[in-house]
């Protein structure tokens, strides 16, 4: 999976600078990486308190948000994982919940490479 | 709405409380649609701003926490300065009943988290255009034989080139004597054609990937466009010259505003004057249309569009086929809303509504319930829209079922009917026809026999029942316990 979300974010960020939106994209990752980060906190928090509402709601917006920035396998897996829970479901979603949490820094580095990149 | 329009501007206020989609949207509402766009994270926010500011749109998300995004919608409703505010949902996964709140709280449309940019764009820019049209257009509704689309005295005219500042010049210089609809591409060009019937046609020489002369020849071959006239629009020395055989003349292409006009009178000698041309069904066509994407849409998270192919139904093929009914007592009319498509493009439907495996959407009792409830929905926004227009109709009930073959199919969509797609290539159909409407009385000893209008009971399950089916036992008790004394049954007759 890890070389598959590099490659979607990668062809994301070329499009968006083909787009001529290099500038926006730079602001958009900031604005993911926080969103995210937060994001992975409250899945994980969420979890391990049985808190369902919270844990959907946390995998609804790593889905949408990671979508757009190009990490579609990622959000495939927070999909996967939202709706899981929205079936009540939620305590077996424990391996994708692994699965997510060992993909994201691998995400981050994605997008960190294309940030580099953007701002050379 | 529209107080907030200036200069054509559109003002957009975007409520959502994920960062990453609210600034890629606002971003391309920006750069590529032109709005002026303010975002606010929260549903409180977004009261706080609408109460302070004037929009002329509002993107809604609808899962937020502390005030979801139906609750900021019933608030914008009831609050009078706000009550017609356009508001776009901006949805990736909801339920059933939510999408049913939402459609009776009127929304404009709809867009599809994640965004995808070049859909996302596509779909607003044709409902943008339509926003900034509402300023000065009236639809008038009336049924088949008399229906018109009246625009204030302006004939629509579209205008489709891949150059925005050629549409921009071109919109505000004709502004003031037509409703003018602009396209980016072909595909958008097609698709507003098909929905706004325009009278006039204006291609430039760059239609996105569409070759120009393909794309005129296609519709040429649209039945519902019959008498359009179509006018390239090009440059001084350029060397292709049209065909004759497709146009029915040629525009200057110029940004001299007097050089333009003088090349364009002549084109549409007498238009743009005191004409309004009458278009059976335009009006009630486009609103299904409208209905149909976005229940279809919401209901199933994707996009749905109107497809820019004509429908020729195989009446051999097997599928399943359903029907609303509207029925206009007063008038003594019934609207049949009716929909048809094979089984791959049901089960692909019941998966995405339920999101459920395929092998659990493949059970028809579970596809007929779902799609009974589309039919309700789109049904029950039909009945709004008419009742906007000063007209009486109640929703019945819908029906759903199997046919080996869709028999009589040349009654389906007998006076209206469009395709539409959504995902890996899956079209259904959608059509209308009306009859005369006669009613007769029966009293509740007949009600054992079925073929009763359960709408008539306001029963909240009512698209359980159908006509022919018996009432069980527990619909009877209700029935006597609400003291209904008589119930209309519906009979239709052919006009």
């Amino acid at each position: 999976m890890s070389d598959q979300s590099r490659k979607e974010i990668m062809a994301k960020a070329q499009y968006w600078t083909e787009d001529g939106g290099a500038d926006f994209l730079l602001k958009l990752l900031s604005v993911y990486a926080a969103q995210a980060d937060a994001c992975i906190v409250s899945l994980r928090r969420a979890f391990e308190q049985g808190n369902q509402a919270d844990f959907t709601s946390a995998a609804h917006t790593l889905k949408s948000s990671s979508a757009n920035v190009g990490a579609t396998t990622f959000s495939d897996l927070a999909n996967k994982i939202e709706i899981a829970s929205r079936q009540g479901r939620m305590v077996q979603t424990a391996g994708d919940l692994t699965r997510l949490e060992e993909e994201y820094p691998r995400v981050r580095e994605a997008l960190e490479a294309v940030r580099v990149s953007l701002t050379k | 709405m529209g107080k907030a329009m200036n200069k054509g501007i559109i003002k957009a206020l975007v409520i959502d409380d994920s960062p990453t989609d609210a600034e890629t949207l606002s971003y391309w509402l920006t750069k590529k649609l032109g709005c002026a766009v303010e975002i606010v994270y929260n549903g409180l926010d977004g009261l706080n701003k609408l109460a302070e500011i004037d929009f002329d749109v509002v993107f809604l998300d609808i899962i937020m926490p502390l005030i979801d995004g139906v609750e900021v919608l019933r608030e914008i409703r009831g609050f009078s300065r706000t009550a017609h505010l356009p508001v776009i949902i901006i949805s990736s996964n909801t339920d059933s009943k939510t999408v049913q709140s939402l459609m009776q709280l009127k929304i404009f449309d709809y867009v599809v988290k994640p965004f995808n940019a070049q859909k996302l764009i596509g779909r607003l820019s044709a409902r943008l255009a339509e926003l900034k049209g509402r300023q000065t257009i009236t639809v008038s509704m009336q049924l088949p034989g008399e229906v018109t689309i009246r625009a204030h005295d302006k004939e629509i005219i579209m205008i489709a080139d891949d150059d925005a500042n050629f549409r921009h010049f071109f919109a505000s210089t004709l502004g003031t004597r037509f409703h003018v609809i602009e396209a980016a591409n072909g595909a958008q060009a097609i698709a507003a054609s098909m929905k706004y019937l325009p009278v006039f046609f204006f291609a430039g020489p760059k239609i996105g990937i569409f070759d120009r002369d393909r794309l005129i020849a296609k519709l040429r071959g649209i039945p519902s466009l019959a008498g359009l006239k179509v006018f390239a629009i090009d440059g001084e020395g350029e060397a292709d010259f049209p065909d004759p055989s497709l146009y029915d003349g040629r525009v200057k292409r110029t940004f001299i505003t007097q050089a333009f006009i003088d090349s364009f009178d002549p084109c549409v000698s007498g238009a743009g004057a005191d004409r309004s041309p009458a278009r059976p069904l335009g009006s009630i066509h486009q609103f299904l249309i409208s209905a149909t994407e976005q229940v279809f849409g919401m209901m199933m998270s994707t996009e749905v569009c109107v497809d820019e192919h004509q429908v020729e139904l195989d009446a051999g093929q097997p599928g399943t086929y359903g029907a609303i009914e509207l029925l206009g007592h007063k008038e003594g009319k019934r609207m049949t809303i009716e929909f048809f498509c094979d089984r791959a493009c049901v089960v692909a439907m019941v998966m995405r509504m339920l999101q459920i495996e395929e092998e659990a959407a493949n059970s028809l009792g579970l596809a007929h319930d779902s799609l009974g409830e589309v039919l309700n929905m789109i049904g029950g926004r039909m009945r709004n829209s008419l009742g906007e227009e000063g007209r009486e109709f109640d929703l019945g009930l819908p029906r759903v079922e199997e046919r080996a073959a869709l028999e009589g199919s040349a009654e389906f969509g007998k006076h209206s009917k469009m395709d539409f797609s959504f995902g890996e290539g899956f079209r259904f159909s959608v059509g209308v026809c009306f009859d005369v409407l006669s009613t007769r009385g029966i009293s509740t000893s007949d009600i054992r026999e079925g073929m009763v209008l359960a709408r008539a009971l306001d029963f909240s399950g009512g698209m359980q029942l159908s006509k022919g089916r018996r009432l069980s036992a527990e619909m009877i008790t209700e029935i006597q316990r609400r003291g209904v004394d008589e119930i209309e049954v519906f009979e239709s007759t052919q006009s």
